[in-house]
């Protein structure tokens, strides 16, 4: 039970320092800020079409219908606000809070109108993570200003948010690689079902996939059914050991940039870009230390 | 600025064993909360599946797809004098996108197995959109009296066929092999 319990803190509250926490609060809410709130202004989602309102989750729950067009954009206005503040580190908690429940809000709105992008969801979910966190500490407009009387700069509390992101980020890909099996078993596998998929965007997204680079891969890999199996079946083994990187890492040096160049190869092939979520999220699970000491030793003569 | 020696002593800190104790009581509970909201319902619905939002079970491309035939729909919009505008461009659909638009029309029972009425109600409301924004000046599309859905089907070709299509450069064939009339819907002070 004690050596449970051990591992238990080893995993979640080994001390680290304050700083890679900062460092990835502030690369994931500038990173999403400017590759999704900065391209694409939230505030049409306020205009839908009568007719469309199919209202999911907490709306549905709490039988929240939609609001005016003005109280969205200002429902907007202080999502960005908050997203950029804490993105600097400025009143950090506040804001963290307040991107949290705003994103909730106005990144889920678009969702009750028939359409699901996967990849938003995590979103609201680190921000609620970083919400909890102290992840203000470091790196941050809030720390510099309390310069004079510094926080404990290592402790426990600046390990479990980067572990908790990095649960969160392994169980996207568990979750989507079980989704296959439940519903398709390993005919995901043996089947032609990437192959298919792969040639259906091409005619559901045709202005995507006419201004992707990965066209001409895709055009000359539904060629070849045998590869797009193979490749299927790398997919699948890559999606459902996922969660290896969380215990070792030997495991995580292999499989975080495996699932890097998986996401490239769905945005190129199947024209799905999710990296205005996950940018920020693989951020978590760079050895921040480690490529500072190196940096540092490398400046010494 | 950070030092090497920060970074060792760092290192040091963080190979011991177990730092729980270090933290005080709000910040572990803040910790456990964290897991509680975040990391329970996200590891609990990757096993069984299911949708809270933010809570997805990633089921996208999760179907087996045993045939190359792609099925899917098309909106034609109708001028007065009886002109067609087919609606692919996003302009006339904000804020969806085309593909959006289609996914969201399917999950209305567009095909009125049950029951039609909303997915009409949903065209009426796009079609009512569509004029609103052209008064508005948001677009230069054309003046429609109705909008017309179609099922469409293309029996995929990989690396066949160029674009019968003039209008296209896609190597796809921008022309469906079948297209089936589904519903129409009209401007109130249009109505046939």
């Amino acid at each position: 039970m004690n050596a449970l319990a051990t591992r238990w803190n080893r995993f979640w509250f080994a001390p680290v320092p304050a700083w890679p926490l900062g460092l990835c609060r502030a690369w994931f809410f500038a990173s999403f800020y400017a590759l999704y709130l900065y391209r694409w202004d939230q505030r049409v989602y306020a205009f839908f079409p009568e007719g469309f309102f199919q209202p999911r989750s907490f709306f549905a729950w709490l039988s929240l219908t939609p609001v005016s067009e003005a109280a969205f954009a200002g429902l907007v206005t202080g999502f960005e606000y908050a997203v950029v503040l804490s993105a600097l580190g400025l009143f950090t908690r506040l804001a963290t809070a307040a991107s949290f429940v705003l994103g909730l809000y106005v990144i889920g709105y678009q969702f009750n109108y028939g359409y699901l992008h996967w990849a938003h969801a995590v979103v609201p979910i680190t921000m609620g993570i970083l919400a909890l966190a102290p992840s203000g500490d470091a790196l941050s407009i809030d720390a510099w200003r309390r310069r004079a009387k510094p926080v404990r700069p290592t402790g426990g509390q600046y390990g479990w948010p980067m572990q908790l992101v990095r649960l969160i980020f392994v169980s996207i890909f568990l979750a989507a690689g079980l989704s296959k099996l439940r519903a398709a078993g390993l005919a995901w596998v043996t089947s032609d079902t990437l192959r298919y998929y792969i040639l259906e965007n091409q005619y559901i997204f045709q202005e995507a996939a006419a201004a992707s680079w990965g066209r001409p891969v895709a055009a000359w890999l539904v060629n070849s059914p045998t590869l797009c199996r193979r490749l299927a079946g790398l997919s699948l083994a890559l999606e459902l050991s996922a969660p290896a990187a969380l215990f070792s890492h030997r495991a995580r040096r292999l499989l975080i940039p495996a699932l890097f160049v998986f996401q490239v190869g769905n945005a190129l092939l199947l024209y799905q870009d999710f990296f205005f979520a996950y940018l920020g999220l693989y951020a978590f699970w760079v050895p921040w230390q480690q490529v500072h000491q190196c940096l540092s030793r490398r400046r010494l003569p | 600025m950070l030092s090497v020696d920060t970074i060792r002593k760092d290192r040091s800190v963080a190979s011991e064993p177990d730092a729980g104790p270090s933290m005080s009581w709000t910040q572990r509970l803040s910790a456990y909360a964290a897991m509680v909201v975040f990391g329970v319902p996200s590891v609990l619905i990757a096993l069984m599946g299911g949708e809270v939002w933010p809570f997805l079970d990633y089921r996208m491309y999760a179907e087996a797809k045993f045939t190359p035939e792609v099925d899917w729909l098309e909106l034609v919009g109708r001028t007065d004098n009886g002109g067609s505008l087919p609606l692919d461009d996003e302009a006339y659909l904000v804020p969806f996108a085309r593909s959006e638009l289609l996914q969201a029309l399917y999950t209305l029972d567009l095909f009125g197995e049950t029951d039609a009425a909303p997915a009409r109600r949903a065209l009426q409301g796009l079609l009512a959109s569509y004029d609103r924004n052209r008064l508005a000046g948001e677009h230069h599309g054309p003046r429609l009296v109705s909008l017309e859905v179609y099922r469409v089907r293309w029996h995929t070709r990989p690396g066949t066929s160029p674009s019968t299509s003039p209008s296209t450069s896609y190597d796809v064939d921008a022309v469906p092999d079948s297209q089936e009339f589904l519903q129409a819907v009209h401007l109130p002070q249009a109505t046939p």
